[in-house]
């Protein structure tokens, strides 16, 4: 195992949002501005760090004929047992986090690693794939977000980068602006990749 | 027999387990939440309504008949007499009922504040912002949703494609003042 190499597979070879292309609602959803980008990134890292440390240690005892439900089950559970616990006892960070946490449940990022990594690899590596796929998750919903929050609303994190009398592009606040910038980012990761003569 | 214990026995008894045991740890852990979730919720609402109303002394929660979407209606009392009334109400929002509180005076809203809403972030969500809230103060009588800038004195901005979570907002406004007039 290799833990370098793990996390580099989920921020780059393997990147979800822009290899993968899997879990792209809450892509679409929240990167109208970085702040919602970071929040959405770290919420669903942490849960995909835990729920592949759950499924990697009970790889060995569910049944492959009903690991789905299996997984659902586990997965479900934990957000949910999360999502109490910051709402009882962290009131602060549940403000300001708690909005995506309904959204990861959904997201099927959680599932595809519990399937295609966790399930058959050790605890430790399944932690580390995680983290990887968790910063390629994030770096993906900031860079968008970020583009996406400058280009429709002039700012960064909220803080104001064109002066007002700039005129905004609303477009890329909806729907639309996501697709639009989410092409080109492929695009040219695509051209850099190619270029690289990996392929 | 061996087919059968392998095939449908075991993967039954293992998924039984494990959403047994995840049922015990979901029931324990809402059990352990269930106070201090209540409390930070109540704690929440009397912080909302001192910032509505933030001349008055006491609230004293309103023993009456509500109607539809409405669950609470308080009085802010202050040294010299009522400040206002505040009305919690749950409109349907975009994904779920969008809770929160309005605050009437004179007829007239002083202030709305949405305690609860699971509306799409960076979109609908932007309805508890401040700025949103601000469109409504000194409003009266029945307001309608325009698209373009509000001009006439009952109309409300839509927030940029959120116009479902901002018409839910602007009914349960509605229903507040409605309610204030035909009770106050």
């Amino acid at each position: 195992m290799n833990p370098g190499k793990i996390i580099k597979n989920g921020l780059l070879d393997e990147n979800p949002t822009f290899v993968q292309v899997v879990g792209m609602c809450p892509v679409l959803a929240v990167t109208t501005s970085a702040t919602n980008a970071i929040g959405m990134g770290l919420s669903t890292t942490a849960v995909l760090v835990c729920s592949n440390f759950f499924i990697s240690l009970l790889r060995n005892f569910i049944p492959s004929k009903v690991r789905i439900p299996c997984y659902i089950v586990v997965i479900a559970s934990f957000v949910t047992i999360v999502q109490l616990l910051l709402e009882g006892f962290l009131p602060q960070l549940n403000a300001s986090l708690g909005i995506f946490i309904p959204l990861i449940v959904v997201n099927c990022i959680i599932l595809a690693r519990a399937e295609a990594f966790a399930a058959k690899n050790t605890l430790a590596a399944s932690v580390f794939d995680g983290v990887g796929m968790g910063a390629g998750f994030t770096a993906a919903l900031l860079i968008v977000g970020s583009v996406r929050e400058f280009l429709g609303n002039g700012s960064w994190f909220g803080l104001r980068i064109l002066d007002s009398s700039f005129p905004r592009m609303t477009i890329m606040l909806l729907p639309p602006g996501a697709f639009i910038t989410l092409a080109c980012l492929m695009a040219l990761l695509n051209y850099l990749r190619g270029r690289g003569g990996s392929q | 027999m061996t087919d059968f214990k392998q095939n449908i026995l075991r993967p039954g008894l293992v998924l039984f387990a494990i959403a047994a045991v995840a049922a015990v740890c979901l029931g324990v852990v809402y059990e352990v939440t269930k106070g201090p979730i209540a409390a930070e919720q109540a704690r929440a609402t009397a912080a909302a309504m001192a910032e509505l109303l933030p001349q008055a002394k006491d609230f004293d929660e309103q023993d009456m008949p509500l109607t539809g979407a409405i669950s609470a209606v308080t009085v802010g009392y202050y040294s010299e007499g009522v400040a206002g009334v505040i009305v919690k109400v749950a409109p349907k929002g975009f994904s779920d009922k969008i809770e929160m509180l309005v605050a009437i005076r004179d007829g007239a809203v002083a202030g709305i504040k949405i305690v609860k809403q699971t509306e799409t972030p960076g979109l609908g969500a932007n309805a508890a912002g401040k700025e949103f809230g601000a469109r409504f103060v000194g409003k009266r009588g029945q307001l309608a949703v325009t698209k373009s800038d509000s001009t006439a004195e009952n109309e409300i901005q839509a927030i940029t494609s959120a116009t479902i979570t901002t018409r839910a907002v602007v009914d349960g406004v509605n229903e507040a003042l409605a309610f204030y007039n035909s009770n106050f």
